[in-house]
This record gives C-alpha cells, structure tokens and sequence, in this order.
C-alpha cells in the first residue's frame, strides 16, 4: 500500500461504519450433490486403503472437489473427462474394491447427467456480479490466479470484460496494497489456507462494506477465519451475515444435507511425509515449490535493494518484480546431466507403479535380466514409494540400470534438456545418489564458500542483469569458463508469492507447470 | 509552535492535519514508561496494513526520553571509550585473523576495534590510540595518524568530545548539529524536553527494523513528513538515528534483523521496537531485559500471524495481561488491536 495518503484513507473508511455485512448465498444441486457424495466417498476410501497409491489418488481426488467447490467451473464434459483420468479401466475394480468402484460409477453418472447443464452457483455469480456492475458498485473479486479461466463469464454478460488487474485479487499482497472499495465478491467458503484461501485481513482488515460470498450448501467458513494474533477482532470489527438459499429444494431429494467437505477433508490429514510450502508463480503458467525457509538465490531489481542478489527467504523476503536465479551445472561426458530434485523419480517411479499393477510378468523379467533379490516383490514396493528427502531406488548402480531399462520409458518426452551423450538412467541414478548424499563430497563450509563465489561472478555482471531485467521476464547468463561455477543462470521474474500447499519433498525446488504445482495445494 | 500548526504527509500525498492514528501512535511511545516497573512488559499493536507504526511509536518513546535528566550516554561514556581502546591494544591489534569474527577467535567481543579516535571539534582528523595509554590508571594516550610523533594524553573531562570511529558522538559539537526542539516539541505539546538532551546521544531506546534491513526500513520512514510553517522533517530524520540523520546526536539505536547487528554498541536498552513479525520474534530473544513493543501487520499470510500468536500465547505462562497502561491513552483507533503482557 503505496498510494498517497493510503494509510489514512483506510483508518478513515474503519471508523466510518460501524457494522459491515455478509451476503452468503447457499447454492444447492441435487445432481451436484450426488457428484460431490461420491466423489467424497472415495477420496476417504482410498485413504483408507492406506497404501501409496490409494493416498496419491486420493490426493489429486481432494484436489479436484477442492477446485469444483471453490470456481465457478462451466458443467461440460470436462467434469466427466477430469474423473476418467484418475484411471478408470479393466482393473480399476479389481484394484480398488467394489465400494471405491460403486462411488465411481455413480459419480460418473452425475458428471454425465450435469454435463451441458447450467451450473446454478456460477450463474448467480453472474447475475449478483451484474447487478453490482449495473449498481456502480466498486468490486473486487478475490480468487486464485488459476482460477481466472474459470471467471472468463464476464465478457457474456452486460459486464463486459473488466481488465484483469482491475477486477480481480489473487494473493494477500493484492488485498493489503488495494485501495478501499465498495463490495468483495468470494466463492467458496472463507477459509484461510487452501483452495479458495483469502486473508484473514478480509474480516479482521476490511477495505469494503460488503462481502458477496457464494457457496455450495454445506461448505463452512473456516471455524477460526479472520484470525488477529492480538485475538480481539471480533470485538474491533463486528459483522452482519444473511443467508441466502438458492437453487434445487434440498427437502425434495432423499439423498441427505451436504456435508461440509473441507471439514471432511481436513480432518482425513495428509500423508504424512509432505510438507509446507510457498509457490513462487513465474509468468507463462509456470512455477517453483520452496519450503517457506529456503535460501532461495534471488535478484532485486529495484534501486533501493541492497544488495540486489541474495539467498532470500520465499516467504516476507521475495515479491513480485523479484527474479529467482536458478543455476545450471551441465556436465558432459561419463559423469552425466545433474538432474534437478525429483524431475527424473516422478517418471520412473509412476512407471514403477503401473507395471506393479499391470504387469503381472514384470518381476519375472527383472529376475531373468540379472535383478535378482531375495525381496525383490518387496523392494519394488519400497522403490515405487514417493520421494521424499531420499529418493528410494536400488543400491547398486547396475540393478537400477536393469530396472529403468525394464520399464519402458518413452525417454523422448522426458529429456529434460539432456545432452545427447548422456543416457537419461545415468541423469535418474544421479538425481538418486545426489539425494542420498553422495554428491555432496564437500561440507557446509565449502558450500558457503561457493556460494559466495557464486554471488561475486553475479555481483561482477550486475549492470548487464539489469539490462536485460529491464525488457525480459525470463533471461540467461551463461558461463563459458571451465570453473566450478554454473554453466548457465537463469533469471525468473516473480509474479506472485502463494502460500498454503503440501508437497513431499522431492517436489521443492522443481520449476514446473502450475496445473502440475496445483495437486499440492492444501 | 503548538499541535495544530503541524501537518502530515505520506506517499507524498497532500498535507493534512495529523491523523488520529499517527497521534495515536506516538502517544502511545510517549505514554510507555509511565507504566515501567521493574517487570519486563510486552505489547503487540497489530495494524490492518503495512505501516510506518514502529517508527512512530519510537517517535513518541524519543521524545519522552528527550524529557528525562538521566536518558543519555554521558554516564558510560568514559568507560565505553576506554574499553573500546582497551581491546584494540590487547587483542584486536595482535589478533592473526584477516577477517574479523570473533565465533572463530573466541575472544568474547562484538566487534573489532580498529583503535581509531575521533573528536567533534576536529573532524577532519583521525586519532590512533598509543600504546603509552594506562587504562588501570584511566589514562589514554592518542597520537594523529599522520603525525605519531606527537602523541597527546587526554584528560578524562575531555573524553566527552572524543568518539571511537563508527559511533555517535556522546554530544555534538554545537548546538546547530543536535536536535531542534521545534521539531519533537509540536507532536507532544506538553512534553518537557530539557534542552541539553538534545545535544546528548542515548543509547537505551532501540528499532529493531524490518527484515529486509536497513535500507528498506529508513526507505518507508522516509515517505512520511511532518512539517510546520517553515520546517519539514520525514520520520526518519525525527527518529535521529546515526546515519540517518545529518544531526551528530544519536538518540535511536538502530538494530538490523537480517545482520543481528546494532549500528552502534546496544547492551540492554529499556525499549526496544520491532517493525513486523520477524523482527519482533527476534528482538524478544535478543533484548532479554528489555520492553518489547512490535507491531504487526495483520494483512499478512496466516501462517506469519500464528507464529505471533504462538509466541504471545507461550509468554503467557511468565506474564500477565496488563490492561492499566491502556489508560493512559487517547481512545483507541478503529482498525489498531493491542495487547500488552507484564511479567509475573
């Protein structure tokens, strides 16, 4: 918040009302409602099943209800597509059970009687943001920025297409440097990490006179939202809600009340081996996981920074405008590729578990190849596990050498940016023993002392950085010389800082796709 | 000069009488050791946006020390110098080491004295402590670096007009280079300030900045402006920080989160300010025996105010809630939240 005169202008609009209000309209849809039971049904079934791939589905299962309860999502085919990728298929029942095939049959049937139909929550979104445009009113609308796809309804509507930036909050910062305005429109319930998180501020700091909150029926807000350390907002703010309910008669169905989801979901947990992070969002739909107290090699480009490159911590440290530095050691030769964390497990370890499941001839053939334990069954099981601070593989270098050669990788698709001398099982089992250690050869000490020679060589080409921060959000440093450096540096504008995901540890420090970025929001 | 005739800018915007919260602010630094004992109190003010608050408090906290007989460094002073050219010729002078860092040496220190001596009256000129100085006998002996023939042994009455290089002076030289009353008097109008602390440096009231450091901090500080009909001040020059201000006096120590560093020797001051979250977890930990007031932005991520509170909460078990300060104030301002501990 750097407006002139901002700071006042907000204490002066605090003390003008006394009372602010909450309009939430319950959206209820018998159909939906199904979808939403057995969708819910099987993310705490799989759960249950207890092992590694009952929880990895279960996870990106949570995800998409977590999605489908918090935007304004069009009901097209998309929902029914979005439930076949979870892997339906000849052995889906044999694997899962009867009870998780059941729920996913009727689901489908819901997804496939909504498809085409109008979604009730999104179009009272359209008619209250309509009405509000028509009214004069100054709103903004709080949701995630890949959420944005799902709010394109503007330019079908008498709204017209508001520009993006005028309309639309994404992150804390967004809301704290807004300046006052008139109502704040929400879907979803209020809650404070997540899908569909806002900041506490909303209720504990508001900048508006009125909150439009659209919810599926049943959804709560989060029981301690609109938290204040000093633990007296509710005295210092105080709120009027109405409800208002909207859609298909509940009382005419015999399928129940909704229950509140997140509740349900929140109290499942997590597995117990991810944890908390920050999403540094990039521009061009791309982004890097960090846990809130890394050293994260940054460049500020502002005037005033000092100094301009630094490890800083993602989270209070980095903003947008900010460029992360990601460093490139591409070896040639026998030593291979160094691979960035996890890039390479993910691949293999997903083919791991397929052939698991599918392949009934897949041990056998390790066997005959020359991997040859005595719990190999076992082994496979334990390698097929989710990374976490170790990637877990083999112990010898020619056992897993015959184990990525046995699973039928379509390389090609995973490059990488390999050399082409380099066979990508020497780029995976460099990322394995990177992992365990063993190319860490030197201590914490020398570590510090190539980081600090690393920031001389950038503090050395700091005019031509911020040449080329000037015109471009993604740029290359390269360098040629043969030290132990980084052959390459590659600069990364900063778009946004997001906190409130979950991911296992092998996941940090990889640039990837968001839509990849998303399963791990909490 | 009294209240009325004084303005207010911030972010350059236009000049308005001074806003209920920032006099609410300041009040609430001058009214603070009005409530002192001999039990460390802690209070957090939580603020619905980014704000210039810690600095402001500071503001109103200088002022009241401008106001006390006892608030400077006159007293230590002599003894502060002696040490600092005590370590030089008995360890710093013969330490082996090309960086300092006493971690490694073990030499129980802060920092490296460097044995260099300057004077408020002669600034130009650099001063080098000799080794004929007798510190059993409080005797300090200096020479001019680019004339070590001549050396000269100081008496301890002159020791006030001496200052070891990177420090404040103890007084300025005149009273054109300490601090114009006008400037603090129109913020507190019944404020008492004795004018010989205005030439005097204090060491006991510190900031503890942002933690993005100390360019960041003074940047925000800057944007905001006090002025009257013919003078204009940002906070941070009113907050008469060395370095920050042309003045020679320095009355607010200033404490860098991200270094752990003061910009000038600190051992427990009485107050310490944090601006923000970070710097307010630190200081509670760095400033053992000191009065903590931070203040936090409650706009931010859920997971730096539950750090906070968690911290507020686990005090809990040594203070006590201490409501009769709040007495004392203006009625509070919509939007501010306080919670002040006292330890049992």
């Amino acid at each position: 918040m750097t407006q002139a005169g901002s700071i006042t202008r907000l204490f002066d609009f605090l003390a003008q009302s006394e009372l602010r209000l909450v309009e939430k309209h319950e959206v209820y849809s018998t159909k939906f409602s199904v979808l939403r039971q057995n969708l819910r049904r099987m993310i705490v079934l799989l759960r249950e099943e207890g092992d590694e791939e009952g929880v990895l589905l279960s996870d990106r299962l949570r995800a998409l209800l977590s999605r489908w309860l918090t935007t304004p999502i069009e009901f097209d085919h998309n929902l029914l597509e979005s439930l076949e990728t979870i892997g339906a298929g000849a052995g889906f029942e044999t694997r899962w059970g009867p009870e998780i095939e059941t729920a996913y049959t009727a689901a489908c049937v819901a997804a496939r009687e909504l498809a085409d139909t109008p979604n009730p929550l999104r179009e009272k979104l359209v008619e209250l943001v309509d009405g509000l445009v028509r009214g004069d009113e100054d709103l903004r609308i709080y949701c995630h920025r890949s959420a944005l796809i799902d709010f394109q309804f503007f330019k079908d509507t008498s709204v017209g297409a508001p520009p993006e930036g005028e309309i639309f909050l994404h992150t804390p910062r967004d809301y704290r440097e807004s300046d006052t305005f008139d109502v704040l429109v929400k879907v979803g319930p209020l809650r404070s990490r997540g899908w569909g998180a806002v900041p506490d501020a909303v209720l504990t700091a508001p900048r508006f006179n009125k909150l439009v909150q659209i919810v599926w029926t049943g959804c709560q807000d989060e029981p301690d939202f609109g938290y204040d350390p000093v633990n007296v907002s509710a005295e210092s703010m105080s709120w009027k809600t109405t409800i208002i309910q909207t859609g298909d008669d509940p009382s005419a169905t015999d399928i129940g009340h909704d229950e509140d989801d997140f509740r349900i979901l929140s109290d499942l947990g997590r597995s117990e081996e991810k944890r908390r992070c920050v999403l540094v969002h990039f521009g061009g739909q791309q982004g890097v996981l960090y846990s809130p107290r890394a050293d994260v090699l940054s460049f500020d480009p502002s005037a005033d920074a000092d100094p301009s490159i630094d490890f800083q911590s993602p989270v209070g440290d980095l903003s947008g405008g900010m460029f992360v530095i990601e460093e490139h050691y591409q070896d040639t030769g026998a030593v291979g590729a160094q691979a960035e964390e996890g890039k390479y497990s993910q691949i293999w370890k997903q083919a791991l578990t397929d052939k698991l499941l599918f392949d009934g001839g897949f041990i056998n053939k390790l066997r005959k190849d020359g991997l040859d334990l005595r719990h190999l069954e076992q082994s496979l099981r334990h390698w097929s596990k989710s990374a976490t601070s170790v990637v877990h593989a083999p112990q010898q270098r020619k056992h897993f050498e015959i184990l990525i050669r046995n699973l039928g990788i379509d390389y090609s698709k995973y490059a990488f940016g390999l050399p082409n001398q380099t066979p990508w099982w020497v780029a995976a089992w460099n990322e394995v023993t990177k992992s365990r250690g063993e190319a860490i050869q030197t201590g914490m000490q020398e570590h510090r002392i190539a980081d600090a020679r690393l920031l001389e060589f950038l503090n050395k080409r700091l005019p031509e950085i911020r040449r080329e921060a000037e015109s471009k959000d993604t740029f290359y440093l390269d360098n040629p010389s043969h030290d132990d450096l980084p052959r390459m540096i590659v600069f990364h504008k900063i778009v946004a800082i997001e906190e409130g995901f979950l991911a296992p540890d092998c996941n940090l420090r990889t640039i990837c796709n968001l839509e990849e970025i998303e399963q791990w929001r909490e | 000069m009294n209240h009325s005739e004084l303005y207010f800018s911030e972010f350059d915007g236009e000049w308005q009488s001074i806003p209920e919260w920032v006099n609410f602010l300041i009040r609430f630094g001058y009214h603070w050791s009005e409530g002192e004992t001999s039990n460390r109190r802690i209070a957090i003010l939580s603020m619905p946006c980014p704000s210039p608050a810690a600095g402001l408090i500071t503001l109103g906290a200088l002022i009241r020390d401008l106001g006390k007989l006892d608030s400077h460094d006159m007293t230590t002073h002599n003894d502060s110098l002696l040490c600092y050219a005590r370590q030089y010729l008995e360890y710093c002078q013969k330490c082996e080491l090309k960086d300092c860092d006493p971690t490694i040496r073990g030499c129980g220190f802060n920092s490296k004295s460097h044995g260099v001596i300057r004077s408020v009256r002669r600034k130009n000129n650099i001063y080098m402590v000799s080794e004929d100085s007798d510190f059993d006998e409080k005797k300090l002996v200096i020479f001019e670096k680019r004339n070590p023939a001549i050396k000269t042994e100081l008496k301890p009455e002159y020791f006030k007009n001496l200052y070891f290089d990177g420090q404040p002076p103890a007084v300025s030289s005149s009273e054109e280079t300490g601090l114009q009353k006008s400037a603090y008097q129109g913020l507190i109008e019944e404020a008492a300030i004795h004018p010989d602390n205005l030439r005097k440096s204090y060491s006991g009231l510190v900031l503890a900045g942002r933690a993005k450091g100390c360019r960041d901090t003074k940047s925000a500080y800057e944007s905001v402006y006090f002025c009257n009909d013919t003078e204009s001040y940002t906070l941070a020059e009113l907050l008469a920080i060395h370095d920050w201000t042309d003045s020679e006096v320095s009355r607010t120590a200033f404490f860098n989160v991200r270094t752990e560093e003061s910009d000038h020797t600190v051992v427990q001051p009485k107050l310490a300010v944090a601006d923000g979250d970070a710097s307010f977890l630190k200081s509670i930990d760095v400033f053992k025996k000191s009065d903590i007031i931070g203040v936090v932005d409650r706009s931010q991520e859920r997971d730096k105010l539950e750090a906070i509170g968690q911290k507020f909460a686990a005090l809990k078990n040594w203070y006590q809630p201490e409501s009769e300060f709040q007495n004392l104030l203006p009625a509070p301002v919509p939007g501010i939240t306080i919670a002040i501990l006292k330890k049992q």
